[in-house]
């Protein structure tokens, strides 16, 4: 009997032994693909090195790296069969929409909060559940091309401008026929934010018990939709193309020299001075506003989120905890202009030059846009914005019409 | 008593490992078969997926060229159709572009005018330029197809132009594609496999998917080409197993390739193998560890219980019984047992019953000859009192008065007296002899004095040369009727030598060893041969003499060489309330109340 007792030990004990050894060895096993879903101006250098770091670290797992337009993603992620392990959006809006995996519990194991700065944070956060990693911040600045100032006799701008003080600067950069204008402006919900944030508006309010209250028809709001306007009908800026006109249309304008002025962030600072190194680009704060007494810009950055239905949320999590380390985070600040999460990064040397110390200067008064948590609601406000820069309504009647829609998507009147 | 279990010597490490050997070698054969199978299946798929693989890179190349001419084509098209390249329009221009390099994902895109200068403003959008763009009218006479083109940062683009008439002015639109990592990654998505790519362009690699990508292009030799099939390269920046499929023509200055660098098929199969050996290792652990288990439980653990039960039935107890569940061989075998062990059960008690009744038996008869020979003893001493005291005293008497009728006879005529004178000595010879007699039936001084003075005073009397020797004076005293049991062996043995042995010379020993009377007789006579003479009445009657007492006795003899009988008595009786006295009694043995107790006669006087 004690034979058979021993025996039955050893054998359990072996058996575990080996199957721990055939579940632990599995080296050679296929490895784990990775999905993840970038927006379509990341997949560069410095992301590309962190995949191919992390399968170096990771043999086991190979990441395929898809692009899709920000504007869309979350559209395009939740049109998926089956759903990536990392997508780049704002995680804040992911989990809005009911599309992301909360990760308090990794963040306890493998994150201080405390690092991050406390907007990127907010990108990341839902109903005070941590829902993705803060992949980058920024915020819009005014970016000037500071020949073209030199050029018509005007100084360059030591201190931020209030919405008539730059009209007044445009009437002077703007050439009589037209070709070189002050401004480019794009129609993105995101760019007219700064503008309506520096002129102390907002789009949308969320009150305690979780409820959307818009304000597209707010005094901040109109106001600065209708100076914008005004810029465009009196031939300061560039009316946009068409509807939906993106950075890319103003950059181009910008880069090419028709513009003079566009609100950006870092990441165009750090394209510009590759496409055009012997030009003097400069930065300036977001104005401020019509009366001159507020202060604000669009907070910009991106996060990273688990979409629900992942089957790798913890290797999913420990790709987004490598792609926002230190060394990749200098190296998408120096290359792509894309500002790190964490303050500790900014003790590099590359954070002392001015033009990115302005980007953070202007990060204190930056609010995140919040109108993407609410795609109908965006879309109407987007649809306003672009009918008014093109002349095609009242700006007031379309947010009035946009405001009064938007509460109706939203089941509130 | 019961022996441990050798772990060399189990049935149990036999039969098991006998299983691993046989699971082992089968184990081996079939991977070494399926290893050999496998490589040659394995390598022809390998190339098989590695060719596809190729095509479908050299698809998704042509795919993205096919992409930038029907876009640009299409783009130019939209821009001469809204006058976009008129002065007054470049602002839209730009915008145009701007927009359209996004929406068509261009890495490049820019207009030239038909001498492949850039207009003012620079056009010029997706954050590539070109290096040089005197390259333009050579993509345009190429035809509608991207060539691979330098661009200003080093990298390399796939571009091509389309040419545009507006205003009488001949303009390019010029587009492309980055042929970098990024197209690198998306190729390897597009082949579905975790193998890597490589992009080579003007004999270097300027995008892959590898971790640490070579700044050369791996291949077998130094020399500017690649092979075309997966080859194995062995070099201090890349090993493994590459092949390429060359892109755009031959002449082509900026000769471009895309690389695939596969999976060893070999080390693939090797992790296979691994993996199926660990797992067959695995199972084969399991299979013997379970036919262990059964084999322990169905065939040791009984064997060891039969086993037990069969050494307890050695030690004894017979009660204890074989037991086995099942009707298997090792429960036959133990059915078998169990009845074998009821049947010895009940053999062995016949057995004991019957030992017990020979013994019962062996007692009674022995019981029964020694009361034959006390019996015996006791009749021969009765006869010697009587004789003693009946007619040797009435003997004495007629002497006393045939003495006294002599000497009343003075006047008797003398031959009167002579003849009285001759009558008493008739009657003193007759009164001597009866005395004689009466002293060989039963000499008083073997109740008196004991074995070894009796025999001495009787051997006195013997002409014969008698030599008595015993280990120690006093000789001690035994009980009575072990001591004329003796005795008259001894008597017996020593008529024997004188009436049949002719012996010169004999000799006694006496010596009590133990609970053991040792009485030798040893004659120098002529012998005999014992086998011949077992049935002889003197023998056979010492030897009842001696079993009587559960003695024994040996002779010893052959022709011309004398005889030495040795008795051996215990010095108690088998049974009895005084059947063994203590030493030094013969005074207590001299009183009459011990004479009674013995049930000895009185010494005759």
């Amino acid at each position: 009997m004690i034979l058979n007792h021993r025996m039955s030990r050893a054998a359990v004990l072996l058996v575990a032994v080996l199957v721990g050894a055939a579940c632990g060895g599995s080296g050679e096993a296929a490895p784990t693909t990775l999905r993840v879903m970038m927006t379509d101006d990341w997949t560069t250098p410095p992301v590309l090195d962190a995949v191919r770091d992390f399968e170096r670290l990771r043999p086991d797992v190979r990441v395929v790296v898809d692009k899709a337009p920000i504007r869309n993603m979350l559209d395009h992620v939740k049109g998926t069969a089956s759903p990536p392990d990392v997508v780049q959006s704002h995680a804040f809006a992911a989990a809005a929409r009911g599309m992301a995996e909360p990760l308090d519990d990794l963040w306890d194991k493998a994150l201080r909060p405390s690092e991050f700065f406390p907007g990127a944070l907010d990108d990341v956060t839902f109903a005070g559940h941590r829902y993705g990693v803060p992949l980058d911040t920024n915020a819009l600045v005014l970016l000037y091309n500071a020949d073209h100032f030199r050029a018509a006799g005007l100084p360059l701008p030591q201190r931020p401008l209030t919405f008539p003080q730059l009209e007044e600067v445009a009437r002077a950069l703007t050439t009589p026929d037209g070709r070189q204008r002050a401004l480019a402006l794009g129609t993105s919900t995101w760019q007219t934010f700064g503008w309506v944030s520096a002129n102390g508006g907002e789009y949308v309010r969320v009150t305690d018990d979780g409820r959307p209250q818009f304000m597209f028809d707010s005094p901040a709001v109109v106001d600065t939709i209708a100076f914008l306007a005004g810029l465009v009908r009196k031939g300061l800026a560039h009316p946009p193309r068409a509807a939906d006109t993106h950075s890319s249309d103003v950059y181009a304008l910008f880069e090419s020299g028709a513009t003079s002025m566009y609100t950006s962030a870092a990441w165009d600072i750090a394209k510009l001075r590759r496409a055009q190194p012997g030009v003097d680009y400069r930065a300036m704060p977001m104005p401020t506003g019509m009366s001159g007494t507020t202060q604000g810009s669009a907070m910009g950055g991106s996060s990273l989120f688990v979409p629900k239905g992942s089957k790798h949320r913890e290797l999913a999590f420990d790709f987004m905890t490598h792609l926002i380390s230190d060394r990749y985070a200098l190296r998408l600040a120096r290359e792509q202009g894309r500002l790190p999460v964490r303050s500790r990064v900014y003790t590099d040397p590359f954070f002392e030059d001015p033009l990115f110390r302005l980007v953070l200067e202007q990060l204190q008064t930056a609010r995140p846009e919040r109108i993407d948590s609410y795609p109908d609601a965006g879309k109407l406000l987007a649809n306003a914005i672009d009918q008014s820069l093109r002349e095609a309504h009242d700006p007031a009647v379309a947010l009035r019409e946009a405001q009064v829609n938007a509460r109706a998507s939203v089941g509130t009147s | 008593m019961r022996r441990p279990l050798r772990l060399r010597s189990s049935i149990l490490v036999k039969s098991v490992a006998a299983v691993v050997l046989a699971l082992l070698l089968s184990t081996i054969v079939t991977a070494l078969t399926f290893s050999r199978l496998t490589r040659s299946a394995l390598a022809e798929r390998s190339e098989q997926l590695g060719r596809g693989q190729m095509s479908i890179m050299q698809e998704a190349y042509g795919a993205r060229d096919r992409h930038l001419v029907s876009n640009l084509r299409n783009l130019t098209q939209i821009l001469v159709t809204q006058n976009m390249f008129s002065e007054g329009n470049r602002a839209s221009l730009i915008a145009e572009l701007g927009r359209a390099a996004a929406n068509l994902e261009l890495d490049m895109l820019s207009v030239v005018d038909g001498k492949g200068r850039l207009l003012s403003p620079p056009v010029a959008v997706g954050g590539v330029t070109l290096a040089d763009a005197e390259g333009l009218p050579r993509i345009v006479n190429d035809g509608l197809r991207s060539r691979l083109v330098r661009a200003a940062e080093g990298s390399f683009v796939q571009a091509m132009a389309v040419s545009a008439m507006s205003n009488n002015q001949e303009y390019l639109v010029v587009g492309g594609f980055s042929f970098d990592d990024e197209f690198a990654f998306a190729l390897r998505k597009q082949i579905g496999s975790h193998d890597d790519v490589l992009l080579v362009a003007s004999g270097r690699v300027v995008g892959s998917t590898l971790p640490l990508p070579p700044a050369r292009p791996p291949s077998p030799t130094d020399s500017d080409d690649l092979p075309t099939s997966p080859v194995k390269v062995d070099r201090a920046d890349f090993q493994g197993l590459v092949s390429y499929v060359t892109l755009g023509r031959t002449a082509d200055p900026e000769r471009a390739a895309i690389g695939l660098v596969l999976t060893d098929p070999d080390s693939l199969l090797e992790g296979s193998l691994a993996r199926a050996r660990l797992v067959a290792t695995l199972v084969l652990v399991l299979v013997t560890l379970v036919l262990g288990v059964l084999l322990y439980r169905h065939l040791i653990r009984p064997l060891m219980r039969l086993a037990g039960t069969a050494r307890r039935i050695a030690g004894g107890d017979l009660d204890a019984s074989f037991e086995a569940s099942g009707q298997d061989e090792i429960a036959m075998l133990a059915s078998s047992l169990e009845q074998m062990r009821v049947e010895l059960h009940t053999k062995l008690e016949l057995i004991a019953r019957q030992a017990d009744d020979l013994q019962r038996q062996a007692s009674d008869l022995q019981e029964s000859s020694q009361r034959i020979v006390t019996a015996e003893d006791n009749e021969r001493h009765r006869l010697a009192r009587d004789l003693h005291d009946g007619i040797q005293q009435e003997l004495v008497v007629l002497r006393m008065r045939i003495g006294m009728a002599a000497d009343a006879g003075e006047r008797a005529p003398a031959e009167t007296v002579r003849e009285f004178e001759q009558l008493g000595a008739d009657l003193d010879a007759a009164i001597e002899r009866l005395r004689e007699v009466t002293r060989n039936l039963y000499p008083s001084i073997l109740l008196d004095r004991g074995l070894a003075v009796a025999t001495r005073s009787y051997i006195r009397r013997l002409p014969l040369n008698v030599r008595l020797t015993y280990a120690s004076e006093p000789f001690p005293r035994l009980h009575p009727a072990i001591e004329s049991g003796a005795y008259f062996l001894v008597c017996e043995a020593l008529t024997n030598a004188f009436k049949h042995a002719q012996s010169s010379e004999i000799g006694i020993a006496l010596r009590v060893e133990g609970d053991l009377l040792t009485v030798d007789v040893q004659d120098d006579g002529r012998g005999f041969r014992p086998e011949e003479v077992r049935g002889s009445g003197g023998l056979l009657h010492m030897h009842d003499r001696v079993r009587s007492f559960g003695g024994d006795l040996e002779i010893v003899s052959a022709p011309g060489e004398g005889t030495v009988i040795r008795a051996r008595f215990p010095t108690c009786l088998p049974d009895g309330a005084d059947a063994c006295l203590p030493e030094g009694n013969e005074a207590a043995l001299s009183q009459p109340a011990a004479r009674e107790r013995t049930g000895l006669p009185r010494p005759a006087g």
